[in-house]
């Protein structure tokens, strides 16, 4: 019983692996720095997105405005860029911005008990309302040094998208795995009563989750202008289901109390790797949309049959349990 | 109630339902091995045994939702074959489970005929089904609209409702596990008067209970099971309580409450007058270092209300309270813990354990709250939850074995644990041997004598007066959301506290 949520991580180890060989034999092109760097470099800011994602699932609720907030923080930090020609102060704008949606969406999912999956939905309006208010719905051009965000290389060698996804894994990493706050997000999402009767602050953990969703968000939204060498508001559509689709690959369970940030960081993996096997063999770009919804739908059936077979191990073990005296 | 026959000697054509040589494995254990039973037609068979002895596997294997290896069910010395609950249902087996079966949201009528509706050309006879419902209620001096909500009555009237059901429908044979866990003295009272008409009628009952005094007041044979085997089987008047325990442990509780007197310190909690709106009045009561103080009632007398306002999960109008000297006014369960108040709930699943996490993270929610830092120390965590889980003896896997695989007993335990990570003033427990079984209630009980030989201050919500009675210093009583009086050891008296209770004495 023990060994079980590792061996879903070893799984996903495996899955990828085994994926990458297949890819291999497939493509001569596949196992080369180069495409293996683009696979990475495509992935991670979907990836930044579903480390967020991954924590509020984790506490047992939804972020659906993760990707209109990246676009709408990336925008207003690049228009914050030409303004001032301060990065760290465009930077710090972003983060603002986003912790201040998601400071809204905590407040009302976690006092107002609204349910999360229609208050972040209504703030995706909001969010790509108020940048194209601002901008009059026109894309930003010209952002200079922004551009660094999502283009630069770390020692001249490492992409600087890759550094920002990794910085996140870690980050998500230690939150979950050692702070009280994620020990908290773990217990509320696993039983919202029983965390409340062990002294946990509900509304407040819930709060501070939203808030760091929206933190999290806003980074790979400055990140994706970066990338583009634009401020694109509506760049950031969809990218709040990609982020549900690799925390569900990577094992976190959408009832809450399950998942963990290396299961997201695979569960972003996979999906990366099949994208670009994919476009490696010039796999209809239709096709692959379908492919990839029909992997959703296994990831999900295979986490519901392992619970099931959970529910036969729970019935045993009550009464081998006894047997053990 | 008939007389057992004196020999035991059963008639073959008086057998209702009989299992012969039932076995079932699980992947690793023998949940039932060879498990024999006579249910004679018109009686009450109680099934005693610990939990996890195979009892709710044996249910389910003769209404079909499992299927047994080895054996045989006979009913009416017909062998049959139920692929599911449909089946015996039809047949004339009807299960009544612990947690009751029922949709909330719907009246009583349609709770009634659920899968069986009435219909007019492919609709809903919805005439027919409120008077055909009606009917059945009048009939049973149930006096319920059956266009009601059934989530407004209360769960002994929703208990009876479905035994009800099932007569209504045929049942010959009812199947009832632990019927009595969540209703009220008088309301058990009311089902056994049921129970004893509907067997003149010739309605056979399988009964299980952990209730000892139930089981005898209303078996006229019973079965003991012990790790998936029968041990004995007879006529309830060949049987004494502590036989009975002897045969489901296998050994000999000579001392079921391991009281001892420990030397009473100064005053830890004191309450007075204490008032929430429509849940209780002007309740006080206090609470000294080094005693277990008793809290009796009838289900709804606000015994767990009272307990949760001090606790910060329910809210509190008014009232003083004073702890260790100084003042203390609830506000959350944050508060109290700081405030070193701590309340095991009574509803273990829905506000004690976390099921999916381990056992290691159930223990040390709490004690984070204490720790400053943000960081874990993850070692030190782990060797904490291992010491506190080897203290109090929690049976598991491992320590990271999530609790929700754990049984009740040893989920008890380590919310137990959870709590004594941390410093008490007073520590409420509410219902803390709720459905588990005998050996591990005794090691629950141990470890409170344990803890107020520590100085703790333990206040006890119980609603098996047995058990307040053998480890309680003083008992309370309330009855209607006021505090109706308070006993000293010397004084326990059974009939007296029920009297008290229910209003016939101050």
């Amino acid at each position: 019983m023990r060994a079980k949520p590792d061996m879903r991580k070893y799984s996903l180890v495996l899955i990828l692996v085994g994926m990458m060989i297949v890819c291999t034999i497939l493509s001569n092109n596949f196992l080369t720095v180069t495409n293996l760097t683009n696979i990475l470099k495509q992935v991670s800011i979907v990836t930044i997105c579903a480390f967020a994602q991954g924590m509020i699932i984790v506490c047992g609720e939804i972020d659906l405005s993760i990707g209109y907030l990246a676009g709408m923080s990336g925008s207003f930090a690049c228009v914050m860029f030409i303004a001032t020609g301060s990065l760290p102060l465009a930077f710090c704008f972003g983060l603002f911005l986003g912790a201040l949606v998601g400071a809204l969406n905590g407040l009302f999912v976690a006092y107002f008990k609204l349910p999360s999956f229609i208050v972040t939905l209504a703030m995706q309006t909001v969010c790509f309302g108020s940048i194209c208010l601002y901008t009059g719905g026109q894309n930003i051009y010209q952002i200079g040094a922004f551009k660094n965000f999502g283009q630069a290389n770390l020692f001249g060698v490492i992409p600087i998208t890759i550094v920002f996804m990794v910085l996140m894994l870690i980050i998500t990493h230690i939150v979950l795995r050692y702070t009280k706050f994620g020990r908290y997000l773990y217990a509320i999402g696993g039983n919202k009563e029983a965390a409340n009767a062990a002294g946990i602050q509900v509304c407040k953990i819930k709060w501070a989750a939203f808030i760091v969703s929206g933190l999290f968000a806003a980074v790979a939204g400055m990140v994706m202008m970066g990338r583009l060498n634009a401020g694109i508001p509506s760049e950031g559509a969809g990218y709040e289901t990609d982020a549900i689709t690799a925390t569900v690959i990577g094992g976190t369970s959408f009832s809450g109390g399950a998942g963990t940030a290396f299961g997201t960081f695979l569960g972003s993996l996979i999906i990366g790797v099949l994208n670009n096997i994919m476009n490696l063999l010039g796999v209809d770009s239709y096709m692959q949309m379908i492919i990839k919804g029909f992997i959703i739908i296994f990831a999900v059936l295979a986490d519901v049959l392992t619970k099931n077979r959970k529910t036969t191990v729970r019935i045993m073990a009550s009464a081998s349990d006894e047997k053990k005296k | 109630m008939p007389d057992p026959p004196a020999d035991g000697g059963i008639m073959e054509k008086n057998i209702k339902l009989e299992l012969r040589g039932i076995s079932k494995s699980f992947p690793g254990v023998k949940a039932l091995d060879n498990v024999n039973i006579v249910l004679r037609k018109g009686t009450v068979h109680a099934i005693v045994g610990e939990n996890g002895a195979g009892k709710s596997t044996l249910m389910k294997i003769i209404n079909g939702l499992y299927k047994r290896d080895k054996g045989q069910v006979f009913l009416d010395g017909k062998e049959v074959h139920f692929s599911g609950p449909m089946e015996s249902s039809e047949a004339g087996i009807a299960m009544i489970y612990q947690e009751l079966n029922f949709f909330p949201e719907l009246s009583i009528a349609e709770n009634i005929f659920m899968k069986r509706q009435p219909s007019k050309a492919g609709c809903l006879n919805w005439e027919k089904m409120m008077q055909d419902a009606k009917k059945i209620l009048e009939h049973n001096a149930l006096n319920y609209d059956p266009a009601m909500k059934i989530k407004e009555l209360p769960i002994g009237s929703i208990q009876m409702l479905e035994i009800v059901k099932a007569v209504a429908f045929n049942a010959q044979v009812i199947i009832m596990d632990e019927p009595t866990s969540s209703i009220s003295e008088k309301e058990v009272r009311m089902l056994f008067d049921k129970i004893n008409e509907l067997r003149t009628k010739g309605i056979s009952f399988l009964y299980i209970s952990h209730k000892m005094d139930e089981v005898f007041q209303i078996a006229d044979d019973i079965t003991v099971i012990r790790d998936g085997k029968t041990i004995i089987s007879g006529p309830a008047g060949g049987f004494d309580n502590d036989s009975i325990i002897t045969y489901m442990v296998g050994r000999a509780i000579n001392n079921v409450y391991p009281k001892v007197d420990v030397p009473i310190g100064d005053i830890a909690f004191d309450a007075k007058n204490l008032c929430s709106k429509d849940m209780f009045e002007n309740v006080s009561f206090f609470v000294r270092k080094g005693e277990i103080v008793g809290m009796a009632g009838l289900i709804g007398a606000g015994r767990s209300e009272v307990c949760r306002s001090i606790f910060g999960l329910d809210s509190l109008d008014s009232g003083e309270i004073v702890l260790c000297g100084k003042q203390y006014k609830p506000k959350d369960v944050t508060h109290a813990i700081e405030n070193k108040i701590l309340m095991i709930t009574e509803d273990r699943r829905k506000e004690g354990i976390i099921g999916v996490r381990s056992c290691r993270e159930n223990i040390t929610i709490t004690s984070h709250h204490i720790n400053k830092g943000v960081i874990m120390n993850l070692k030190k965590e782990k060797e904490d939850a291992i010491r506190m889980s080897e203290m109090l003896k929690v049976r598991f896997a491992g320590i990271e074995t999530p609790i929700g695989y754990l049984s009740g007993g040893n989920q008890q335990k380590v919310l137990l644990a959870r709590w004594l990570m941390l410093e008490s003033d007073l520590l409420i427990l509410d219902e803390p041997t709720k459905g588990i079984d005998v050996g591990a209630k005794l090691e629950i009980y141990n470890i409170m004598i344990d803890l107020v030989k520590k100085g703790y201050a333990i206040l006890m919500i119980s609603s098996e007066l047995p058990e307040l009675l053998g480890m309680c210093d003083r008992i309370y009583v309330m009855s209607q959301g006021r505090m109706r009086g308070c006993l000293a050891r010397k004084d326990f008296q059974q009939e007296r506290i029920m009297q008290i209770a229910t209003g016939v004495a101050k």
